[in-house]
């Protein structure tokens, strides 16, 4: 049964969804877009010809191997570079360098450590000039969306590393983005907490209107969160394919184990494979004698 | 197989148990301390004698004067040849033909007391080839007019003093034409250590005397007379005004090189050229500027810490975290305000630092500054004091600078924790260590205070 279900395969249910999802009005608009790194070594192409559109209210994954320029392009959207030609366009506006409209959570913890995490919060807010008065109590409301509301007057180096992400998303929404850029976000977490930090992230998104563009390179963390994949070829960095999940929501971490989950990260093992096979070890030719005395019967 | 109980001592990059740290700590201290009290006091150095009253003597090949360190054999030779010489005149004398001699050998025979009349305080040191005054000191001393104070005569010497005095009386205002009797050489006995090794039980009683002095010490002669206190005063005044100049350029100059490649390009290649030139360089040009008062001290203090620390605290300021001044970009932060809301505020834990390590280099200035011009502070003592190599009262002052600058930074290491409650730190420092235990005690670090909110903008109503 799972072997003939695709990943194409849609449910009625599914499929009604990504109609409706096709029918709002875009918010992202990526056209030809290209980065070339000068390096002493010649010109690196880093982007290669980006074609993208995602919707409002859509949560995109961006799933790559390592050097196939999914950091650039979040930076690029980010405004913290510039693309070497092409256009991005955010709710219809050209990206022209950092901006409040799209907030972005990095790796990284970038929570400034001199703050506590209430100020932390506060700060997009105040660098555009609110009043403090608002901007605090406002500030304890995103504290409370994302959990962390007893910790307001808390410095970052007291929080765990789930707590940070969450009080840098926080962060990254009290400045009211259009966009959510995560740069691989969990990725310095435990699995456990990623887990969490996951379901934790959909609540978000579900009741906050904002979309998400999403980079990571864990199979599941895709599947599980996207409403759409993007995957991106290495060397030179461009899309392969834009995978559309037939997972239903809500989600939860049961589905992990059913068909359309299984199958679609069956189609995206197969178009996202490691080159470097050559590496396998042979074990046959090992030139020092094996030093075990329980033989070959371990396995 | 066992499990290791035992605390070890030497594994690579692991740190030892408070207990073991703490005892180390201590050692640090105490094996230098060891290995000085054992230079110093070791069976290595010959005890000797310190010639303070000296004759001459026709069997001795040498001239021994006041001050000369004899090893005891030569001591023990000199000794008796002058004992030989009085004998010999005495027995010439009970023999009814007493040695003649010359009004000259015997004005040269009176004299040796000279040395030890003044240490006494009862001829001054000009006064050596006063024959007159040098005569009554010895009628004085026989007739019990004059008491040793200091430096006590012998009792066979007194005798002698004595026995010449009379001699002397009775020839009225001439010389006697018999031959006087010799003082007998007297000795101080000393460990004959170099002058610079001066063992840390005196310098620990110099060091002493000197912090708890309250009359000046005698100085060079037309200086002015300072405690050692006021000295020690002094010297920090020069090295905080110096060090606050130089900070008050070093600081903003800094933040604007690690910020804005503008000013890094412009500024840092000649700074960095710059401090190839050693200040004290400058010290006479200094002198031809600022006069030959606190100022050329002060610019030397000044000239010393600033490219240095131009260049350290660009340095920091480059090294914060980029990743934040990106968060801060997409959070909407426009050029000022990265400056003055991330660059400040996240580089002053390190700026911290680098000028607790600043403060500490700029007494290597110190001492070079203060020579500068009128001499001053606690140089003075260990130039002028070292030029007459008085190593007693030259280690106390160099100690003084040491513990300053040692105790200064332990001090600002540990105040760091109530400037940067935000910082995860470690208990490091020996200050800490003391502290950690109170601190405990006074419960547990205030709630920080969040940064204040200005007062709301007061709504048009």
């Amino acid at each position: 049964m799972i072997a003939s279900l695709s990943y194409k395969d849609q449910s009625p249910a599914v499929k009604a969804r990504f109609d409706k999802l096709k029918q709002r009005p875009p918010l992202l608009e990526i056209s030809s877009l290209f980065k070339i790194f000068d390096s002493k070594a010649g010109e690196i192409v880093a982007l290669k010809d980006i074609n993208l559109t995602v919707h409002r209210r859509e949560f995109m994954c961006v799933l790559g191997q390592s050097g196939c320029g999914k950091s650039t392009l979040i930076r690029i959207l980010a405004g913290l570079e510039t693309p070497s030609s092409g256009q991005v366009l955010v709710d219809g506006q050209p990206v022209t360098g950092p901006g409040r409209d799209r907030g972005m959570v990095f790796q990284s913890y970038t929570l400034f450590p001199w703050l506590t995490v209430k100020a932390n919060v506060m700060y997009g807010p105040r660098m555009a000039g609110k009043d403090d008065f608002t901007n605090e109590s406002e500030a304890r409301q995103w504290l409370a969306l994302v959990g962390l509301d007893k910790f307001e007057n808390s410095y970052p180096h007291q929080l765990s590393g789930g707590m940070k992400q969450r009080a840098a998303i926080a962060r990254a929404l009290a400045n009211e983005p259009r966009i959510l850029l995560m740069d691989e976000p969990f990725g310095a977490l435990d699995p456990q907490t990623r887990q969490q930090m996951q379901a934790y992230l959909l609540q978000i998104w579900k009741n906050v209107d904002i979309t998400v563009f999403f980079i990571t390179h864990d199979l599941d963390e895709a599947v599980f969160l996207s409403d759409r994949i993007l995957v991106l070829d290495p060397r030179p960095g461009r899309v392969r394919e834009i995978v559309e999940v037939p997972v239903p929501r809500p989600r939860s971490h049961d589905q992990l184990r059913e068909p359309e989950f299984l199958a679609t990260k069956a189609h995206l093992e197969t178009i996202i494979h490691p080159e470097d096979t050559h590496a396998a070890p042979v074990f046959d030719k090992l030139p020092i004698g094996r030093m075990t005395d329980v033989g070959d019967d371990v396995e | 197989m066992k499990t290791q109980t035992r605390s070890r001592w030497w594994v690579v990059r692991k740190e030892l148990d408070p207990s073991q740290s703490s005892i180390l700590m201590a050692l640090s201290f105490i094996l230098p301390l060891v290995i000085w009290s054992v230079a110093s006091y070791g069976p290595w150095w010959k005890v000797a004698h310190q010639v303070t009253v000296s004759a001459e003597s026709p069997r001795l090949q040498s001239i021994y004067s006041v001050g000369d360190r004899l090893a005891p054999s030569v001591w023990k030779e000199f000794s008796t040849a002058i004992k030989e010489d009085n004998e010999e005149i005495l027995a010439a004398r009970k023999s009814g033909q007493p040695q003649a001699s010359t009004a000259r050998q015997n004005k040269k025979i009176v004299r040796q007391i000279h040395p030890i009349a003044t240490v006494n305080g009862w001829l001054t040191r000009e006064q050596e080839l006063a024959d007159d005054s040098i005569r009554k000191t010895w009628i004085d001393l026989a007739e019990g007019k004059l008491k040793a104070t200091k430096e006590p005569l012998t009792v066979e010497n007194l005798g002698v003093v004595k026995a010449n005095a009379e001699m002397l009386t009775k020839a009225g205002t001439d010389w006697p034409t018999e031959a006087l009797l010799k003082l007998l050489p007297q000795s101080s006995e000393e460990v004959s250590r170099p002058v610079y090794l001066v063992p840390p039980g005196v310098v620990a009683v110099s060091f002493w005397q000197g912090i708890t002095a309250t009359k000046p010490d005698a100085g060079e002669a037309g200086a002015e007379r300072k405690t050692l206190l006021q000295r020690y005063a002094e010297s920090w005044r020069t090295i905080v005004l110096g060090f606050l100049l130089a900070i008050s350029v070093a600081i903003p100059l800094g933040l604007l090189c690690g910020t804005y490649d503008f000013a890094s390009k412009l500024a840092e290649p000649f700074v960095n050229f710059f401090s190839y030139m050693p200040a004290p360089a400058f010290g006479v040009v200094l002198m031809a500027i600022f006069g030959l008062d606190l100022g050329p001290k002060i610019m030397l203090v000044f000239l010393g810490t600033l490219p240095s620390a131009i260049l350290m605290i660009s340095k920091t300021t480059r090294s914060l975290d980029g990743s934040l001044l990106e968060a801060a970009q997409t959070l909407g932060a426009n050029q000022r305000q990265l400056l003055t809301t991330v660059v400040i505020p996240g580089v002053l834990p390190s700026l911290y630092k680098d000028l607790r390590l600043l403060f500490g280099t700029a007494w290597t200035w110190l001492v070079i500054a203060e020579l500068l011009g009128f001499k001053s502070g606690l140089a003075e003592i260990i130039d002028t004091h070292g030029r007459r190599f008085q190593f007693d009262i030259v280690y106390p002052a160099i100690l003084l600078i040491g513990l300053s600058g040692f105790f200064m930074d332990q001090i600002l290491a540990y105040l760091a924790r109530f400037f940067f409650p935000w910082m995860d730190q470690p208990k490091k420092g020996f200050l800490s260590r003391f502290f950690s235990g109170r601190a405990r005690i006074l419960g547990p670090a205030k709630q920080p205070v969040t940064s204040t909110p200005e007062a709301p903008t007061a709504s048009p109503s």
